[in-house]
């Protein structure tokens, strides 16, 4: 390891963007899938 | 087996019974898979093919084949070991088996004890068949003396079966078990593999700076923090 | 409550990670040796953080569940160990970009990240091993059993692969501690800490529908339900 490491700005925009899209995607499939857990909870929950 | 300090009769008792429990599970697997020695005869030949396909794989350069003997033979081990570990769970499922050693009952520590042990002794066995095939076909040599070979095979495999067996009996009772046991088992050999393939190769290619004994000792440390939590843990994994 | 923190912890979070994205992209100055490449530490290093954290939850909801047997501490467990993937599949995508420019390679030995790809592939084989149990107390059970003997494996684990890899220099994560630089890591540790307790809040009502489901169908199994004295 000699000397700076100059540049090497696309490796940190892409590990950002990877960053906040998997945080944003993995966040929306919770979302939706809590929400589809929420609708078909009543239904066992009524049964004798 | 003596407990530190004084052990009370009952407690001697309760050993014995442990030990022969144990004993006698030994017997019955090896019993067992001497009977249907055509499987054992089948995954020896397994493995063998596996050795051969690295050959193949890698090339016939003879430095290199030397140089990683000691991977090869490890990985072959280890991916036979998926087949035995497993096989030695199904005959107990397909006929209720387990349930009835339960019932009887045999303490579970007995079975995890002796089921480990028979794996440990299949493995080994397979060990010692492959050890010089290996040496044979990847121009290796044993430069470390016999019993230290012994002792570092003796462990690697024992490292395999406590983790091994305790998985094997929970992946045979799932579904897609024979994807289930690897994927739950290869993660958590990792330190046993790179210890077992890095003392072996000190053995075959010497040890000049020494570094053989670290490495049977994290082979150690890996076999007994393994068996004693495999120990306490297997008890929940086949009540009912 | 419940309402407040579903809809406050998702917008702290992201005002959190714009302070921490504006504080390690602009304001942080460069590193002396790394240069700019080091800004990636702002998001590895706390996703690192946690899925530690998510796998240790994990392991504690499992003890627990094999103690008590009870039935929240499954969830948990379950819900800890999806989001510990998560970040710990995000960690090592991370760590891949930053060696890249750093070592020139797309994946270097570095003991602590191949701690971490190991400890991500025992973790997937837990929540496979949850997928192919249909009994719900079993599943429980052998998933907490395998949580507990994938943790355990982490000490070690890491003392064989920095042994295995002896030459490799040990990688120093900005050490050189500029104020502005510990400000930007905390505040992207913050957003990462409450991202990762909605997450696992949302990702335990999941479980928790689930268990409801397979509880009320009619028994076909024995009622799983019971809690042992």
């Amino acid at each position: 390891m000699n000397g700076t490491i100059v540049g090497g700005w696309e490796y940190i925009w892409a590990a950002y963007l990877v960053t906040w899209g998997s945080l944003a995607l993995y966040a929306l499939s919770l979302v939706w899938r809590a929400r589809k857990a929420k609708s078909g909870e009543p239904q066992p929950g009524s049964k004798p | 087996m003596t407990a530190p300090g004084e052990p009370t009769p009952c407690d001697r008792a309760r050993g014995v019974a442990l030990l022969t429990a144990t004993a006698s599970v030994i017997r019955k697997d090896l019993l067992l898979e001497w009977r249907g020695r055509a499987r054992i005869n089948a995954t020896l030949f397994f493995a063998i093919m596996t050795l051969l396909l690295f050959s193949f794989a890698v090339g016939p350069e003879t430095k290199s084949l030397a140089q990683n003997a000691a991977g090869y033979l490890w990985l072959a081990i280890l991916l036979s070991s998926v087949l035995s570990l497993g096989e030695s769970f199904r005959i107990e499922n397909e006929n209720g088996a387990l349930e009835g050693l339960r019932l009887i009952p045999v303490d579970a520590r007995a079975i995890f004890l002796g089921k480990a042990i028979a794996n440990l002794v299949l493995l080994t066995g397979l060990g010692v068949l492959l050890i010089p095939i290996a040496v044979a076909l990847y121009g290796a040599e044993i430069s470390a003396g016999f019993p230290r070979a012994v002792l570092v095979l003796v462990l690697g495999c024992a490292a395999i079966s406590a983790p091994g067996t305790l998985y094997a009996a929970i992946a045979n009772q799932a579904r897609a078990r024979d994807v289930l046991l690897p994927l739950l088992l290869f993660p958590i050999l990792v330190p046993a593999l790179v210890g077992a393939v890095k003392a072996t190769q000190l053995v075959f290619q010497g040890d000049p700076m020494g570094q053989l004994d670290s490495w049977t000792t994290l082979l150690v440390i890996f076999n007994l923090m393994y068996w004693l939590l495999c120990l306490v843990l297997f008890g929940r994994v086949v009540e009912e | 409550m419940q309402k407040a923190l579903d809809v406050g912890l998702p917008i702290v979070a992201i005002v959190f990670l714009v302070v921490g994205g504006v504080l390690g992209l602009t304001v942080a100055p460069a590193d002396k040796d790394m240069g700019d490449v080091y800004r990636i530490m702002y998001v590895h290093v706390p996703a690192a953080w946690a899925a530690l954290l998510a796998v240790t939850v994990t392991f504690v909801a499992s003890l627990v569940y094999l103690l008590k047997n009870n039935w929240h501490a499954d969830a948990l467990g379950e819900a800890s160990a999806e989001v510990g993937v998560f970040f710990g599949a995000l960690l090592i995508v991370l760590g891949s970009i930053w060696a890249r420019p750093t070592w020139g390679v797309w994946w270097d030995w570095d003991p602590r990240l191949t701690t971490a790809a190991i400890l991500l592939f025992a973790f997937a084989g837990y929540l496979a091993l949850r997928r192919f149990v249909d009994d719900p107390e079993r599943r429980a059970t052998w998933a907490a059993v395998a949580a507990i003997v994938a943790y355990v494996d982490v000490p070690i684990l890491w003392f064989s692969v920095r042994w295995w890899r002896t030459l490799h220099q040990i990688q120093n994560t900005g050490e050189s501690t500029h104020s502005v630089m510990t400000k930007s890591l905390l505040w992207n540790a913050l957003a990462f800490a409450l991202l990762y307790v909605w997450f696992v809040r949302l990702r335990y009502r999941v479980a928790l529908a689930r268990q409801a489901e397979e509880l009320a169908e009619p028994p076909e199994t024995e009622p799983a339900h019971t809690p042992a004295p």
